[in-house]
């Protein structure tokens, strides 16, 4: 049901569409019509104004483009363009006196003094053969007088016409010599009224010659004629098209959802059910509690993935005992043999303008030494940030979670190929995507109300995959201790312009942003002694993005994380597992460091999330 | 900082720039006195105000670059783009007519130029602003309305902000035309009020310093919690 309404839809859109084509191509429908509608003397002498403007054009070298506004009832298209054009360049300058063509009429003396204007102007710049268009205009005129003329004494015929047929009505029978007489008179001023109206077409097809150099009737008549039929046919042929393309893709479409149904038999794509978004998405806070997300698991499941799934959460109940959220947007963990803190802390921008803070954040370890981090920017410029970032680090986790647990990548150590994961993240990335578009619709917001950013870290013993969209930072420690970045910031032409999840790349295929995938997906082949990602917010504090070549006006994006301020932080971490201090302490200590843990923390205005995790090596 | 166990040290990131153009009317009319002050002076203490509150901001002086053109019978760029502390500010005397027309070209020129050596120099930036303020008539009105046009093309694309302001006697239904969009809706003119340049600047410091600071798209209210604009600039229809 739901699906045929759709197509209810679509189809009623494709109709709009092509109306709207019909519209379009009406105007050229009247134009061809009014092409040949020579005699009209606004046309004839406006279309020696525009061979005028157009030969002013060529002289004074402005451009097709403009030239192609000049038509032969109305200059103002043109003028504007020229406008334009001579604003944006300056070199045409001189190109202003073409602003001054005037309007010629049949009156041509009294047109007189601004076509000696204009001709002076234009020759004061220009070579313009003036006095070819001047002869045409005089001798146009004068045809057109005599037109006028000739017009006013076939007016004159007819009324005399009428009274003599009055006459001839009025002495019906009474006197037939009168008759008679009148009626010879009669047969005569109809010689007449024919005869002057043969001349005075023959001096209407002299002027359209004169104005056009053709026959009346000739070939480009005849191509108007079938101009005017393909532009009737053309919409028809739209419309077959239109319908026939529905039929198929319909078909396509019922048969592609009976190959999903099987599939979801097997595999992780799980329809969300609704109810279960919307307990994630606002009740829920952004960090790290797997409960409610194990209870958003799809019920109807095969047996065979229930039962992993319930493998899988026992051991995740093991280890949640080893996680402490606090309130305020922060967590501590001892997961194995990985340390890992996160925050996320309002900007002192957003407490001015009390914003609550638009950063989430969500950690989950899986096991044998794999782990999930991920971290949301909310668009400060979007209504909904806050909620649309909860919904990124939620449903980010809670998708990359099924399909590491369905591909049993913890329980066997399988990384996928490159090609495998930059697949496999873009589906799950749009599968959030999709997620909060249903969220959009339920509460009748724009999906752009909740414009968020994702970056997703998994850290496995051999190996990182991470995969973001947006901004924001990521990086790893290697064996020498040495930070390494991870992915690249996806930005527009200005500093403070990025992409989110929200946005509308999908569909277009090999999208990029600042020279990078988006979304950027990869696989460091390392074993990772430590791991980072934050939301742009911290990487004033953190990152080497903008420096100067010395000496030089030159600046670069060396994209590196600070050893500096790294390096204090593995070893308090590493200390902190060694002392045994409680995880809680761990994690209000984390919040206060990037709450105002140095000058550039406390300067900064935008909203500041972190995730950092280092391994205990022996 | 010690109290904090994970403090270090921090990278030295250059700030990404933003450039503010300062259009400025300095024809014959601003020597004109409105309650017994020059604007032309009222004019320099403001602009003084302006440059000693971006200096003292250690943050927003190293992001916001100040460029001050003057129209009169004449264009002239007075403060070439520049940080604040580059450049000392000059005292600005009027004369002459007014050149609004292309006064506005060379601020486009300018705004121009600059994005072109952030893009060969590598260095992030922000969308710039031009600022115009002016007190009279243009000399050549007929071109303003095809200058309107570039203005809210550009400002459609994002190009740049263009902000007209009047004083005293400006032609504000002229600037009306001149006024572009911001987010599909109209950004200024404002009129200001006698002779409020120097709350006018106070309050474009803190405006900038809010500025500089935003995100793409986020809408910053103009220098939250300082100096209600209200004292001012005036409302006006036309």
């Amino acid at each position: 049901m739901h699906i045929k309404r759709i197509n209810v839809i679509d189809f009623m859109r494709r109709i709009c569409v092509i109306i709207f084509a019909l519209c379009l191509l009406y105007p050229n429908i009247g134009k061809a019509e009014k092409n040949n509608n020579s005699n009209n003397p606004e046309i004839v002498f406006g279309n020696i104004r525009k061979e005028m403007l157009v030969k002013g054009c060529e002289l004074l070298g402005v451009s097709d483009s403009v030239k192609s506004k000049i038509t032969s009832i109305s200059v103002d298209d043109f003028k504007a363009e020229l406008r334009k054009e001579i604003e944006k360049d300056s070199t045409k300058r001189k190109a202003t006196v073409l602003l001054q063509a005037p309007k010629i009429g049949p009156n041509v003396d009294g047109s007189r003094s601004k076509l000696d204007a204009f001709n002076k102007a234009l020759k004061e710049i220009s070579r313009f053969p003036f006095d070819s268009f001047d002869e045409r205009i005089k001798m146009i005129a004068n045809l057109l007088n005599q037109v006028i003329q000739k017009d006013n004494s076939i007016n004159q015929l007819n009324t005399e016409l009428e009274t003599i047929k009055a006459g001839i009505e009025n002495s019906n029978g009474t006197d037939s010599e009168k008759k008679d007489s009148l009626e010879k008179a009669l047969s005569e001023k109809e010689q007449e009224l024919a005869l002057a109206e043969k001349e005075n077409e023959e001096l209407r097809e002299k002027i359209y010659r004169q104005n056009t150099g053709k026959k009346k009737y000739d070939i480009s008549d005849i191509l108007y004629w079938i101009l005017d039929i393909i532009f009737w046919i053309l919409p028809l042929l739209l419309v077959i098209i239109a319908i026939g393309v529905i039929f198929i893709m319909q078909k396509n479409r019922r048969n592609r959802n009976k190959n999903n149904n099987l599939k979801e038999l097997t595999s992780t794509d799980q329809p969300i059910e609704e109810k279960k978004i919307q307990s994630v998405d606002i009740t829920r806070n952004n960090d790290v509690n797997s409960e409610s997300k194990e209870t958003a698991l799809p019920a109807d499941d095969t047996k065979k993935s229930l039962k992993k799934e319930e493998k899988t959460s026992d051991i995740l109940e093991d280890l949640q005992k080893n996680i402490i959220v606090i309130d305020k947007g922060a967590f501590a963990t001892d997961a194995d043999d990985w340390v890992v803190v996160g925050a996320s802390v309002q900007g002192n921008g957003h407490k001015a303008t009390n914003t609550p803070c638009q950063d989430s954040h969500s950690y989950e370890y899986l096991g044998n030494g794999w782990g999930i981090a991920i971290v949301s920017d909310g668009a400060g410029s979007a209504k909904n940030a806050e909620k649309g970032s909860k919904i990124v680090s939620n449903r980010a986790m809670f998708h990359f979670k099924n399909l590491i647990t369905h591909k049993q990548w913890v329980e066997k150590n399988v990384i996928p190929s490159d090609q495998e994961w930059e697949e496999l993240a873009f589906r799950v990335l749009k599968q959030v995507r999709d997620d909060m578009n249903m969220v959009a619709q339920k509460t009748n917001e724009p999906l752009k109300s909740l414009n968020a950013t994702a970056i997703v870290v998994i850290h496995t013993p051999d190996a990182i995959l991470s995969t973001h969209v947006g901004d924001g930072r990521a990086g790893y420690r290697d064996a020498e201790g040495n930070w390494k970045p991870l992915i690249t910031p996806h930005k527009g032409e200005e500093a403070n312009q990025t992409i989110f999840l929200t946005s509308d790349f999908w569909d277009i295929p090999f999208f990029k942003l600042s020279d990078t995938r988006v979304p950027e997906s990869k696989i460091t082949h390392e074993k990772p002694y430590g791991f980072v990602l934050m939301s742009d917010g911290s990487e004033a504090s953190s990152w080497e993005y903008n420096l100067k070549v010395p000496n030089e006006e030159r600046f670069y994006d060396p994209n590196r994380p600070f050893p500096g301020f790294f390096n204090p932080i593995s070893n308090t971490l590493i200390n902190f597992r060694k002392q045994d201090v409680p995880l809680e302490e761990r994690a209000e200590k984390w919040w206060s460091f990037i709450e105002s843990g140095n000058s550039s923390f406390v300067k900064e205005q935008d909203d500041k999330t972190m995730i950092v995790g280092v391994l205990i090596s022996e | 900082m010690g109290k904090n166990d994970f403090t270090g040290e921090s990278p030295y990131n250059f700030e990404e720039k933003t450039l503010c153009v300062l259009l400025l009317d300095t024809s014959g009319s601003m020597e004109a006195k409105v309650g017994g002050v020059k604007l032309i002076d009222e004019l320099n203490q403001g602009l003084q105000q302006f440059y000693k509150e971006i200096v003292n901001d250690d943050s927003v002086s190293q992001q916001l670059e100040i460029s001050i053109i003057t129209f009169d019978s004449d264009v002239k760029t007075v403060v070439e783009p520049a940080l604040v502390d580059s450049f000392t500010l000059p005292t600005l005397k009027a004369w002459g007519s007014t050149n609004m027309t292309d006064g506005i070209r060379e601020a486009i020129d300018k705004v121009n130029a600059r994005k072109e050596w952030y893009k060969e120099t590598n260095q992030p930036y922000k969308r710039p602003w031009i600022i115009m303020m002016t007190d009279g008539e243009p000399d050549y009105q007929d071109e303003i309305i095809a200058l309107a046009n570039t203005i809210k093309d550009d400002m459609e694309n994002k190009k740049y902000v263009f902000l007209p302001m009047g004083v005293e006697n400006a032609n504000m239904s002229l600037l009306t035309q001149l006024a572009g969009n911001v987010n599909g809706k109209t950004f200024g003119p404002m009129k200001i009020k006698g002779t409020k340049f120097f709350s006018f600047f106070q309050w474009l410091s803190a405006s900038m310093g809010t500025i500089v600071k935003a995100k793409e798209g986020e809408s910053v209210s103009l220098a939250p919690g300082s100096n209600d604009p209200g004292d001012w600039w005036e409302a006006f229809t036309i």
